[in-house]
């Protein structure tokens, strides 16, 4: 199937400051949703049952977050990526806080 | 353990449509204090050297030499500086690795967000540079995860 350019967030977010940044509970949009969607067919369906959650949550925080340069630590939820912390100064602080073991539970997303 | 498996991940270039494939490692950098904290770095054989944030270096209390080195990093126009990284691997045995770096950028202050993408400092680590201790080997096995795996095994 032919891919269509994609309009997607990073570009109107570019610019801004870790904290002006999407924080907390974000919805995959529509777009990656019909884009999951079309790649389950693409994959034998317990392979991509294993890694349906993970990618998900990874294609929604790259669309709103790709090529900004800005690291993001998220949890991975079935509801959307939850954004723990935004930047460099955050990320390193939330991860001074928190123990190895509950960070092991933490996605990272470098931003490029 | 001495054996590592890591998915490869997958995205869209929303832009174009195009793909990118991409494998990102967890080590455990020993701090100025003697402390491991998890960074997470891509693994690139394209970057000839592991780089680093000057700026991140810093703020881990890792030593960064005061002055930058005479020369530019050529991908990005940043400013050099030449470091070392002490890291265990996260999900691995509680071996300690050394590499070379180049901190990039100004140590004392974050990059801009006005900077573009292509000039972000990275954190990107050079494997050749260690596979007198590791074998890093990329595979994608029917019942394994979508994308294929890249495998880091104790030599």
């Amino acid at each position: 199937m032919p891919f269509s350019p994609i309009k997607h967030a990073a570009p109107s977010l570019q610019g801004k400051s870790p904290e002006e940044l999407p924080h907390g509970l974000i919805a995959p949009p529509a777009e990656v949703r019909a884009l999951l969607e079309r790649e389950r067919t693409q994959h034998p369906a317990e392979v991509f049952a294993k890694a349906e959650l993970g990618v998900l949550n990874l294609w929604t925080i790259s669309y709103y977050f790709d090529g900004l340069g800005q690291e993001v630590l998220y949890r991975e939820t079935p509801q959307g990526p939850e954004v723990l912390a935004v930047g460099s100064d955050e990320v390193l602080a939330l991860r001074q806080q928190i123990g190895l073991d509950e960070r092991r539970d933490l996605k990272t997303y470098l931003g490029y | 353990m001495s054996r590592l498996a890591i998915p490869i991940s997958r995205q869209i270039l929303w832009a174009t449509g195009d793909v990118k494939l991409w494998a990102d490692i967890v080590l455990l950098v020993r701090d100025g204090s003697g402390r491991y904290i998890d960074q997470v770095f891509r693994v690139d054989s394209g970057t000839e050297i592991t780089t680093f944030p000057a700026y991140e270096a810093q703020q881990l209390g890792l030593v960064v030499p005061v002055r930058p080195a005479p020369v530019q990093h050529e991908p990005t126009g940043l400013e050099v500086r030449s470091g070392m990284l002490r890291f265990r691997i996260d999900g691995m045995d509680q071996t300690e690795y050394v590499v070379a770096c180049l901190l990039l950028g100004d140590p004392n202050a974050p990059p801009s967000p006005h900077a573009s993408a292509g000039t972000v400092p990275r954190k990107l680590l050079q494997p050749l540079a260690l596979l007198e201790k590791l074998r890093f080997t990329m595979e994608k096995v029917p019942a394994g995860p979508p994308y294929g795996e890249l495998v880091v095994e104790k030599n």
